[in-house]
């Protein structure tokens, strides 16, 4: 299954320079991007994606360059009390909207039989770097059951009964929330000891998943590049 | 900064500078001073005006006095100029023969509302995922659907057509032996595969439409000179069944861009079934003409008519009417389906009028501009 990556910008790490040459997305058109998403300019971002599907875009790089990096850039401006968390709020509710633009490209990769189910714990409200998680198996041809943000713990085993998925994904933002993360896969692992189990998010952008070496079969997912390694590798044992 | 300079400093900062809702008013609720926040989040010089106007309530009164007396903040929500009515935490303090009041934005209201719109917008964004992928899902099945569909009707379409062949034969033969019953038998046969052929091949064009394989090919034609040949050759099907078939071509129509084979089988389709409703003694009248834009050819028979809750349903694939053909003839139920995916190829309309008792109109449209460069073809 082929790669296709301009460079990983990762879940978890930033880059601070993007050249003209290196991204096929200009710097010029990104930066426009930014500045209506943080306008809150709805209208013009879907404007902006639509063009660069007519273009013939590889959806990951607007993946990758365009959303990944302009919620990090929102994140970062939110950090420097540059934005307040509301206009980091309505970056973040655009983006979900403009995603959808996508999913007609996104659902038709062929099947390839495997499942995943994403879920954001209980208490997590961020949900966009789940969705994305569950967008980027759908495009390696994995069937994805989303289940959205404050996911209770007893609805997800319930889902991972019914749906038998061959990986299951925990999304996770915030820091705080580590000891609820411990939770939930000691109690999946209990109704499901053989699962296979990824967890990502901002919670660790600064470190703190060392823990989760102690599991087995659970993979610490740091960047869409290694979670496309994973995936594939997952894919090419059908 | 002095104390002496400190209070000025500090009203003129509360007063004009804070985010802040600050009015003087007399012990009525005249506003005599306001402050700039209040200015332009209400609009204009307020001074004058009754501070309750602004309060948007539906209670008869704002009980100020009652405010003054009280030791909690009141939430009062407020007209403003630009904007949806907002929640402001009040507090009024008595000052003499004044009343000072401060406005100050709630905001765990907004935060609440916010989260709440946040979680909302997230929500709906989950369910329209689901719906793309189902109805990826259902394109998937369709298209499979289409290709079983197709596969089969290939499949069988040389068998059955090798005995509707050898029936035809053997039925003649026993014919002319004077074998009446074995004539009788193979003219049965014949008529049955004929029609599992005719729908056999309906079923793969429709399959062929709904796939998007068929291709207009346009050429510029005259469609009163393509009406006039279908008419020709049902002519002699109308007569058999004692029929009269009538054309009123009204007028000269410029050529337009039509797949001429396609629209014959248009054609062909409306009369023969314009026919196959009437009684022996009716006519049938083909109407072509423009109207605006448009050429509007219009197919009238004198049948039975269709029942009003059946015309809706009539272009549906698979769908056949409650009356029955005079002949007693049979039907695929996807003539129509197919003659409406042809005419809407070459962005035209069709429909139907039909009144029982007296008789049903098939009229379609098709734009007298139509151009290749419009087309796929």
């Amino acid at each position: 299954m082929e790669r296709i990556f301009s460079k990983s910008s990762g879940l978890a790490g930033r880059t601070d320079t993007h050249s003209e040459t290196d991204s096929f997305i200009s710097e010029t058109l990104y930066h426009t991007y930014l500045e209506k998403l943080i306008a809150g300019d709805r209208a013009d971002c879907i404007t902006i994606v639509s063009k660069l599907m007519d273009r013939g875009l590889d959806v990951r790089h607007i993946y990758l360059d365009l959303f990944q990096r302009s919620l990090y850039d929102a994140g970062t401006m939110w950090e420097r009390n540059e934005i307040s968390v509301a206009v980091e709020h309505l970056a973040t509710a655009i983006t979900e909207s403009v995603l959808t633009l996508l999913y007609p490209v996104i659902f038709r990769s062929e099947r390839i039989g495997k499942k995943v189910v994403i879920a954001c714990l209980a208490n997590e409200y961020h949900q966009i770097g789940g969705k994305i998680v569950a967008d980027i198996f759908e495009l390696n041809g994995w069937d994805s059951y989303f289940l959205g943000a404050n996911t209770p713990t007893a609805d997800l085993i319930d889902i991972i009964s019914k749906t038998e998925p061959d990986i299951i994904g925990l999304s996770l933002a915030v820091y705080f929330h580590i000891p609820q993360l411990v939770e939930t896969i000691e109690e999946v692992r209990a109704a499901f000891p053989e699962s296979r189990i990824i967890v990502g998010g901002q919670a660790f952008h600064w470190g703190g998943a060392e823990f989760l070496k102690r599991y087995r079969n659970l993979v610490h997912v740091t960047s869409i590049e290694q979670l496309e390694n994973q995936i594939i590798g997952e894919s090419d044992n059908v | 900064m002095s104390e002496s300079s400190l209070e000025p400093a500090l009203f003129d900062f509360i007063f004009n500078h804070a985010s802040l809702l600050v009015f003087i008013t007399d012990s009525g609720g005249t506003i005599l001073e306001a402050g700039t926040f209040a200015e332009k989040l209400l609009g204009g010089n307020l001074v004058g005006a009754e501070l309750s106007d602004f309060f948007v309530d539906f209670s008869s009164s704002f009980d100020l006095q009652g405010a003054l007396k009280s030791d909690h903040s009141r939430l009062i929500t407020v007209s403003v100029k630009e904007g949806l009515p907002q929640t402001f935490d009040f507090r009024f303090v008595d000052w003499g023969e004044k009343i000072f009041i401060t406005g100050e934005l709630t905001h765990r209201d907004n935060e609440s509302l916010r989260s709440h719109l946040i979680q909302l917008n997230g929500e709906v964004s989950n369910l329209n995922r689901e719906l793309q992928k189902k109805a990826v899902e259902l394109e998937k099945l369709n298209q499979l659907k289409n290709r079983f569909i197709g596969i089969t009707a290939h499949d069988l379409r040389n068998p059955i057509g090798a005995i509707h062949g050898f029936s035809g034969a053997l039925g003649q033969e026993a014919g002319e032996a004077g074998n009446a019953e074995h004539e009788e038998i193979f003219k049965a046969m014949h008529e049955s595969t004929g029609f599992m052929l005719s729908l056999i091949e309906d079923l793969l064009t429709v399959v062929k439409i709904d796939s998007g394989e068929v291709k207009l090919n346009l050429e510029a034609a005259d469609l009163n000179l393509e009406v006039a040949s279908s008419l020709r050759l049902n002519k002699v099907f109308a007569e058999n069944k004692g029929i009269k078939l009538e054309l009123d071509q009204k007028g000269v129509l410029p050529e337009i861009d039509l797949d001429r084979m396609k629209i014959q089988q248009v054609m062909n389709n409306l009369i023969s079934n314009a026919i196959k409703f009437s009684a022996r003694g009716t006519a049938v009248t083909v109407t072509v003409a423009r109207k605006e834009s448009d050429a509007l050819v219009s197919i009238k028979d004198q049948g039975p008519g269709i029942p009003a809750p059946e015309l809706d349903a009539l272009f549906k694939p698979f769908y056949r009417t409650s009356v029955v053909a005079s002949g007693g003839e049979p039907s695929t139920g996807l003539g129509l389906s197919i003659v409406k995916k042809i005419i809407e190829e070459h962005h035209g309309t069709i429909w139907v009028d039909s009144e029982v008792g007296l008789g049903t109109v098939f009229s379609f449209s098709l734009p007298l501009s139509t151009g290749s460069e419009e087309t796929d073809g």
